[in-house]
């Protein structure tokens, strides 16, 4: 029984918090928030979103449960499968969960409530679709009272948007650094001349920079300004506008390294059959749970283990293919699967305050099975890592492994060969097996058929 | 100045100035609050007029085209990854 704690994302708010007990997740409610979470209920604004799928569904538990005093409520929230962060979305994610936000403060309006922060970090996807996860976001909103989270949310979620769409979708990237979202005044530099034209850039993002410069000091020399007033109407007028805003923004991606991928190998269709239908077999002998699928390209056999019963999570290195993924996901419907963008030489790493707050990759594992098929040599070649390293890299993260060997005498081997020397006189089968076999006994090796790769599926030795 | 006058100017200040939702725990910015307002003024007008456009338009039995949505699946048809 471990003790319970709190979730070290969860301070800044002082309505409540997240914490676990046994294992469990609980938000406490704090008696400051009374009168807010009974409106909440009361006016329906609960029950409605969670229906719609908006926002996450929580059960009332014992105060007893609290973990300070203080509580008035604690909820046990239904718990999210994994936890991502805005900086691994792709272009569609982010904008979803922009959408979502902004329709969320519509309904919220609707009962005379409004959300009080926008922060990209409130929205988790589950089953595939954006979800508010934090139910202490809403307050019940006077008529003349400014939206406290428009800054926010211009900086969460429209200026990464704008840069993505506009400049460069590698953009997004900005996120990490900027750990409250992207500031206006960069956005603003960044983004091209055309961006002026464009009203809800030119509002939201370019002379709201503006503003913020000018009255930057502006507290300091004269003390606290008169606070604005804002109609009815100007508020539905400022949400209508950033949704027309955030709706317009598209990003189509180019034909990028990866994205024909599967028509452009040296995989002949009864080699693709093979490898599907052993990939089939390989994950429903580890009956996982939960998978990560290592440079999962488009997802492709990332939905093998969706069929077999576990929840994956995707990862890949290119946004167009994480985008694609995402997309398809989006006409399928609800499923447990989770696309995501993931530098596997530099994976996401803890960050925000104390590096606590959001957690790096390793610390949202370990998982059932991680698949790791035609990967191996981006790694090895491409990037120069050791086969050891590369052994010991994914032993923590789960107790099976399945990974696909891909020789030098494959055709996308020696593409990545050649414009460079070939200093890799350890990159061979033996070298591979060896490397491997001192984390992992092998519970199966198979050749794909027409192809010199071939597939092992692992189990790690402590396992 | 006169008491109503005095009155007047106090009520109207207390609607302008003063600290509003101890709930607010974010930083709006000053910039922001202040620019908000301004924005908030302009597409306020729009987003009536609109309103009313939309109504004007259903009583000639036209639905308004609705504003995207989140959950809808994307226009563009991606067919199956192959």
């Amino acid at each position: 029984m471990t003790s319970p704690e709190t979730l070290k994302a969860s301070f800044r708010d002082p309505s409540g918090f997240l914490f676990t007990r046994d294992g469990v997740l609980y938000r406490q409610v704090d008696e400051r928030y009374r009168a807010a979470f009974d409106a909440l209920n009361e006016s329906g604004l609960y029950r409605g979103l969670v229906d719609d799928g908006l926002l996450v569904q929580h059960r009332e538990v014992s105060t007893e449960l609290a973990l300070r005093p203080g509580a008035y409520r604690v909820l046990q929230p239904e718990p999210v499968p994994f936890v991502s962060y805005p900086y691994e979305w792709c272009f569609s994610q982010l904008k979803d969960a922009a959408l979502a936000t902004l329709r969320i403060q519509q309904r919220a309006l609707e009962r005379g409530m409004v959300l009080k922060d926008a922060s990209a970090y409130n929205v988790q996807f589950c089953c595939g679709r954006p979800v508010l996860i934090d139910t202490l976001s809403f307050e019940p909103w006077r008529e003349g009272e400014p939206w406290v989270a428009y800054r926010q949310f211009c900086q969460h979620f429209l200026a990464p948007l704008a840069l993505m769409a506009h400049c460069d979708v590698r953009l997004g990237q900005l996120l990490r650094i900027h750990v409250d979202g992207v500031p206006l005044d960069l956005a603003s530099a960044l983004l091209p001349a055309r961006s002026w034209l464009r009203f809800g850039l030119l509002t939201h993002l370019h002379l709201h920079a503006k503003s913020q410069a000018r009255h930057a000091d502006s507290a300091a020399r004269k003390g606290a300004p008169a606070a604005p007033r804002v109609s009815r109407s100007g508020m539905l007028g400022l949400v209508d506008s950033l949704l027309s805003a955030v709706g317009k923004l598209a990003w189509a991606p180019a034909a990028t390294e990866w994205g024909d991928y599967y028509a452009d190998t040296n995989y002949t269709p009864a080699a693709v059959d093979h490898k599907l239908e052993l990939v089939r077999k390989l994950v429903a002998a580890s009956s996982p749970r939960t998978v990560w699928d290592l440079g999962g390209n488009t997802g492709r056999f990332s939905r093998l283990a969706v069929a077999a019963g576990a929840h994956v999570v995707s990862w890949d290195l290119d946004p167009a293919a994480v985008e694609k993924s995402y997309l398809h996901l989006k006409q399928e419907g609800p499923r447990p699967l989770l696309p995501l963008l993931l530098d596997l030489t530099n994976p996401s790493a803890a960050i925000g305050w104390a590096n606590e707050e959001r957690m790096s990759l390793a610390q949202r594992g370990p998982v059932d099975l991680v698949m790791a098929l035609a990967l191996i040599h981006h790694l090895a070649i491409s990037n120069n890592v050791p086969l050891e390293r590369i052994a010991d890299f994914l032993a923590p993260l789960a107790p099976r492994l399945l990974i696909e060997f891909v020789p030098k005498g494959d055709s996308q081997v020696q593409r990545l060969l050649a414009t460079r020397e070939d200093i890799f006189d350890r990159y061979t089968p033996e070298a591979f097996e060896a490397a491997f076999a001192r984390r992992y006994e092998t519970v199966e090796a198979q050749p794909i058929r027409e192809s010199v790769r071939v597939l092992y599926l692992l189990r790690r030795r402590d396992a | 100045m006169s008491r109503i006058g005095y009155a007047l100017a106090l009520a109207i200040a207390v609607q302008l100035v003063g600290p509003r939702e101890a709930q607010a725990y974010i930083d709006p910015g000053t910039g922001s609050f202040i620019f908000q307002a301004l924005v908030a003024m302009v597409v306020g007008v729009g987003f009536t007029l609109k309103l009313y456009w939309n109504r004007l338009k259903g009583l000639f039995g036209r639905r308004s085209a609705l504003p995207a949505d989140a959950t809808s699946p994307p226009a563009k048809d991606e067919g199956d990854v192959s």
